[in-house]
């Protein structure tokens, strides 16, 4: 039994040394985490996962234009238009903070972004989750200036968490619950606050250009006049510079606004094309 | 009994392990042609080593991924779009010492024949390698050139006069024995 086993180990040992120097090095890739699940730090309206790595400064310049259905007075909505404007900066790779602009009631954005969960390749989380956190200060003239008006009652607020998987080279897919605040609402019958379920996802079709898709669930209208957003666009990679181009029924741009007052109907053609064009510089 | 259970697991050991050497943490930098307009450089130090000094064969193993860059978009696109380390995560270098001297003591160059498989591209390749082993840590140096376009990796027509087509690899690994 004994001689067994030494010729065991010798006929093993034979092979061995003859087996590939590669089986020494074995294949560890269990620490890599998966990366560029979105292209951008916005699906289409919403935040992504993504965040402007460290010392990246990352502006962005959106534009909605009006309905598509205005007809050819208007050239089809491109007469008028929406913009706002953001700058993201890298703290960390793991937070960045921003500022933005909207057109749509003058209002002012900062923002907290942290990814506080990387999806990893092997041995490790399937999922990736970053929390977004805003707040919205609007810097319209007052309705009613003869009243008392307080600062806090142009603020609101918007939180969101944001779960993805990169399933494969091309399909990633987003879940985003969201709950919004708003200090103050026009008429008594609207909500200060609502829930909503966003779910988002990108196709590649090339190496460099992705098909997006993007729709917000209202869990808890705000008012029944408001409805759900949904978007269409193609994402389009250039070196430093990412354009999307998106067909949505909502016309703003921050959360408050696209998530929560949506009043566009894909059924009746209320649909804003519009676009984001965004530009990373390197500070560091 | 005993003492023939020994020496034979001697035996099986020794010449198993005896004359291999490994690293984990061998180093390769690779930069594109510094008279390009956009120059691209990054390092690798978790590349796999593997040298046999009794039958002079060697192997690299590189993981894609692993390559570190300054600017975090170069490293996205690097992976994305130029190397595709999803559908080729490493890239491998197998071979061996055309003449392997018994005395190391003082670096020798010598001539590494063997195959690069990289971006799913095999290609046999001559480098040329300073080598030397002293209190039992085998150093091994290189520097070569590889061609993108050898290798399949495509350069967009809109970035063709900007990025090079050229890459010069420094490869340094201190290899400890088995």
């Amino acid at each position: 039994m004994k001689y067994l086993i030494i010729f065991a180990f010798l006929v093993s040992s034979s092979i061995a040394a003859q087996d590939d120097l590669f089986s020494l090095l074995g294949d560890d890739t269990s620490s890599q985490e998966v990366r560029a699940t979105f292209k951008g730090t916005r699906v289409i309206n919403g935040q992504s996962i993504e965040l402007p790595s460290k010392g990246d400064l990352q502006f962005v310049i959106e534009h909605r234009f009006g309905t598509i259905n205005s007809g050819a007075y208007e050239l089809w909505g491109l007469d008028q238009s929406q913009m706002r404007m953001s700058f993201d900066y890298g703290i960390t790779n793991n937070i960045a903070i921003g500022v933005a602009r909207n057109s749509f009631q003058k209002t002012y954005e900062a923002s907290v972004k942290s990814k506080l969960l990387k999806q990893k390749f092997q041995n490790g989380s399937p999922i990736s989750i970053t929390s977004y956190h805003a707040i919205f200060a609007n810097s319209i003239h007052w309705a009613t200036p003869e009243r008392e008006n307080l600062f806090s009652s142009r603020l609101s607020y918007a939180h969101q968490v944001m779960i993805a998987r990169k399933f494969n080279q091309s399909f990633s897919l987003q879940l985003t619950p969201t709950y919004i605040h708003r200090n103050l609402v026009e008429l008594e019958s609207i909500n200060n606050d609502y829930l909503a379920l966003g779910l988002g996802g990108r196709y590649k079709l090339t190496k460099r250009v992705s098909l997006n898709a993007e729709y917000f669930h209202q869990l808890e209208r705000p008012n029944e006049n408001f409805t759900n957003s949904l978007s269409l666009g193609f994402d389009i990679e250039t070196g430093g510079h990412v354009f999307q181009l998106h067909i949505t029924n909502s016309q703003g741009m921050f959360e408050r606004a696209f998530i929560g007052e949506t009043t566009g109907k894909w059924s009746e053609g209320d649909l804003y094309f519009g676009f984001n064009i965004s530009r990373v510089f390197g500070l560091k | 009994m005993k003492n023939i259970f020994i020496v034979l697991s001697f035996l099986w050991v020794s010449p198993l392990l005896a004359q291999k050497y490994m690293s984990r943490s061998a180093e390769v930098y690779f930069l594109s042609d510094k008279d390009a307009v956009e120059i691209v450089e990054a390092t690798n130090n978790q590349v796999g080593a593997v040298i046999d000094l009794e039958n002079g064969a060697i192997a690299f193993q590189i993981q894609m991924r692993a390559f570190h860059f300054d600017i975090a978009l170069m490293e996205e696109h690097f992976n994305e779009n130029y190397v595709e380390s999803y559908r080729y995560p490493k890239a491998t270098f197998r071979g061996s010492f055309v003449d392997l001297p018994k005395d190391l003591s003082t670096p020798q160059i010598l001539t590494v024949a063997g195959t690069m498989e990289f971006h799913g591209v095999k290609k046999d390749m001559e480098i040329e390698v300073s080598l030397s082993l002293k209190e039992s840590i085998l150093q091994g140096d290189a520097k070569f050139d590889l061609l993108c376009s050898d290798f399949d990796i495509e350069i967009p027509k809109i970035v063709a006069d900007k990025l090079a087509n050229t890459i010069q690899v420094t490869v340094k690994a201190s290899l400890t024995k088995l």
